[in-house]
């Protein structure tokens, strides 16, 4: 078996004008979580599409397992999807759906061996007590195990999963999530996650492609791309709540100026006065004075029971967020205080990418 | 508490009231009446001998019920001929519509091909032709095929009518991408897809353009006036008013034929009005 289970070089997609995936390039190992993280409309499902073959490239090839699969049918690619709205077919059961891959793709006709397969993954997602339902009958955690149970019969080399999440309640999400991943373990096959919830791909993706317009942003792991975002879109788009950019200046001595306030950073860039942006995570406050220190009024809390997320002003900057953990909580009007790290003040340059 | 009380004065009820329940129902009533008297009527006149035919006042229901209409029906003109014909040559296109619209409203609806939109325009356009329009040329083409006087040159016509592709297209369309993406990745051919999940997923809308169009054939005169001269190879519209003499109107003989030729197609509906409702409630439901 190679090592690579999928490989996209240089692909691209157009619409006439538009740019959905412009020049994508990645390799992904087998047995490898890789989520793909974005807003709406960044090309993240395109390249699903691109991968199952449902969607044509417009340039670039695709490989699964080291065959290119760009003139194969879907059929032949032997990846599975589960799509978001689930796709399950409504008129047939839950058993039905489940087995038809199995007779639609021509493999076995023995009634007893697709009685058997279906039986195996029905327990696997444990929704063996649904199988003679129609999927209008079954909840949404029902209908989402249904349908991996039918990506999952053909024993696929890849399978790619389109916000299978994003339907559910808070509450079943937590769980799905954690049935995912165990499956996951348990089968281990290269998976493409497609999600615009930073929470879901920070939680289960080794690694992550952060997309914005068509273009990979950064590739990393969750730590790598939370830590060291690559750019001022990374940087905003991953974690919660939003990082603090704000706009300052480089000073002597890995030093950025913010407002009023001079901040000590890790950066190691010999630029001297100019302009850069400054970011700064809400949840890397400190909420005590230390050396690297902005102080201001509170103009806002919003509680959130485990702490405060506080919004400040002061004479030059407007709506800083920083977190207070409980029991340390402010209410408006107050002046606080908060410090960071050095390694917290992250610097980017005018184009918004990041300063090492 | 006393805007409370105005409140819920004011607010509208969804009960229906006494005197709403008594109109809709004489409006109901009312409708019904007029809709079954001339049914009632023929089949008064259809058990009738001439004598009584034209007595005055007219009796609803003769002294002596008289079946000497129907019996000359069945001995004296080509009216089994002619049902049968009906019967094969609605059926036949009702079969053949239901294929070729079905095939056509998927891929108008779901697949991707140069010259679509062109063709979608043009056969919205042919929709919009008046059949009468279309008596003259339609007469030369089938006269210049050698069809004239032959069940093809009722047959092929009544294939050539889009209408159905857009209802069925209408169905189509509402059924998201995904279920026939998905489809093609289980491993489903074109076909496959067409006949294992399009087909069965507006299963409803094939039942209604199957009864629309029977219902269309089994009325149809004009056409079949034109096209066919043979008595024996008419259908039932045209033999019936054929039953009408130059001279003499046999108005039991007429109103006897008429009776038994809505029998079936009343049956038809009653047995598959589900779909109709079914159908309606849901583009109501859709808005």
């Amino acid at each position: 078996m190679v090592d690579a289970a999928i490989e996209f070089h240089s692909v691209s997609k157009v619409y006439g004008d538009f740019v959905a995936i412009n020049n994508f390039d990645l390799t992904m190992t087998q047995r490898e979580f890789l989520v793909l993280l974005g807003p709406s409309g960044c090309g993240k499902s395109t390249i699903l599409k691109l991968l199952a073959g449902i969607e044509d490239p417009t340039s670039g090839e695709i490989f699964v397992n080291g065959t290119l699969v760009n003139y194969l049918l879907p059929r032949d690619r032997n990846v599975a999807m589960v799509f978001q709205n689930y796709a399950l077919y409504p008129h047939m059961t839950v058993a039905q759906n489940i087995a038809y891959p199995l007779k639609s793709r021509g493999g076995t006709r023995n009634r007893v061996v697709i009685a058997e397969k279906t039986m195996q993954v029905a327990k696997l997602v444990e929704i063996t007590d649904q199988l003679e339902k129609r999927p209008a009958a079954l909840s949404g955690g029902q209908r989402q195990r249904a349908a991996l149970a039918r990506a999952l019969v053909r024993d696929p080399e890849v399978f790619v999963m389109d916000e299978p999440l994003s339907n559910l309640d808070a509450q079943l999400r937590d769980s799905m999530r954690y049935h995912l991943m165990e499956l996951h373990q348990r089968i281990g096959k290269a998976t493409i996650y497609v999600t615009h919830d930073q929470h879901e791909a920070m939680t289960m993706a080794d690694r992550i492609v952060v997309l914005n317009k068509g273009s990979v942003q950064q590739v990393g792991t969750p730590i790598e791309v939370f830590n060291s975002p690559i750019n001022t879109f990374v940087a905003g788009f991953v974690g919660h709540p939003r990082m603090n950019l704000v706009p300052g200046k480089s000073l002597d001595n890995n030093s950025v100026q913010v407002g009023e306030f001079s901040l000590e950073t890790n950066c190691k860039s010999n630029l001297k006065d100019t302009p850069v942006i400054v970011g700064l995570r809400p949840t890397d406050a400190k909420p005590e004075a230390g050396s690297n220190n902005i102080s201001g009024k509170v103009t806002a809390c919003e509680f959130t029971g485990t702490d405060t997320i506080v919004t400040i002003s002061t004479p030059t900057l407007d709506g800083l967020r920083f977190r207070q953990i409980d029991p340390v909580s402010s209410v408006e009007g107050d002046t606080v205080t908060f410090s960071y790290s050095p390694e917290h003040v992250h610097v980017f340059n005018q184009d918004g990418q990041r300063i090492v | 508490m006393r805007s409370l009380i105005r409140k819920k004065r004011n607010a509208v009820s969804l009960q229906p009231t006494v005197p709403m329940v008594t109109v809709s129902y004489g409006v109901l009533l009312i409708a019904s009446v007029v809709s079954i008297v001339p049914f009632l009527y023929i089949l008064s006149t259809s058990i009738k001998d001439t004598r009584s035919l034209f007595s005055y006042p007219p009796d609803w229901i003769p002294d002596q019920i008289f079946w000497g209409n129907y019996a000359k029906l069945f001995n004296e003109t080509s009216f089994l001929n002619w049902t049968l014909n009906t019967f094969a040559i609605g059926l036949t296109i009702t079969i053949l519509k239901l294929i070729i619209d079905a095939m056509a409203a998927y891929s108008l609806a779901k697949l991707e091909f140069a010259g679509k939109r062109l063709i979608t325009s043009t056969l919205l356009m042919a929709v919009a032709i008046p059949v009468a329009a279309l008596i003259i040329p339609l007469f030369f083409i089938i006269r210049d095929m050698g069809l004239l006087n032959t069940y093809w040159a009722l047959i092929l016509p009544a294939l050539a009518n889009p209408l159905g592709i857009f209802l069925l297209r209408s169905f189509i369309v509402s059924l998201p991408d995904d279920l026939i993406h998905s489809a093609r990745l289980d491993g489903s051919s074109e076909l496959r897809i067409f006949t294992h999940m399009i087909l069965p997923l507006i299963s409803s809308g094939l039942v209604v353009h199957a009864i629309f169009t029977f219902m269309l054939q089994y009325t149809n005169f004009l056409w079949p006036l034109v096209a066919i001269q043979t008595e024996s190879k008419q259908v039932l519209t045209v033999g019936i008013s054929s039953l009408k003499s130059n001279f003499v109107i046999d108005w039991g003989l007429i109103s006897a034929a008429s009776l038994l030729a809505t029998i079936p197609i009343t049956l038809l509906f009653l047995a598959l009005q589900r779909f109709f409702l079914a159908q309606s409630l849901s583009s109501a439901l859709k808005g």
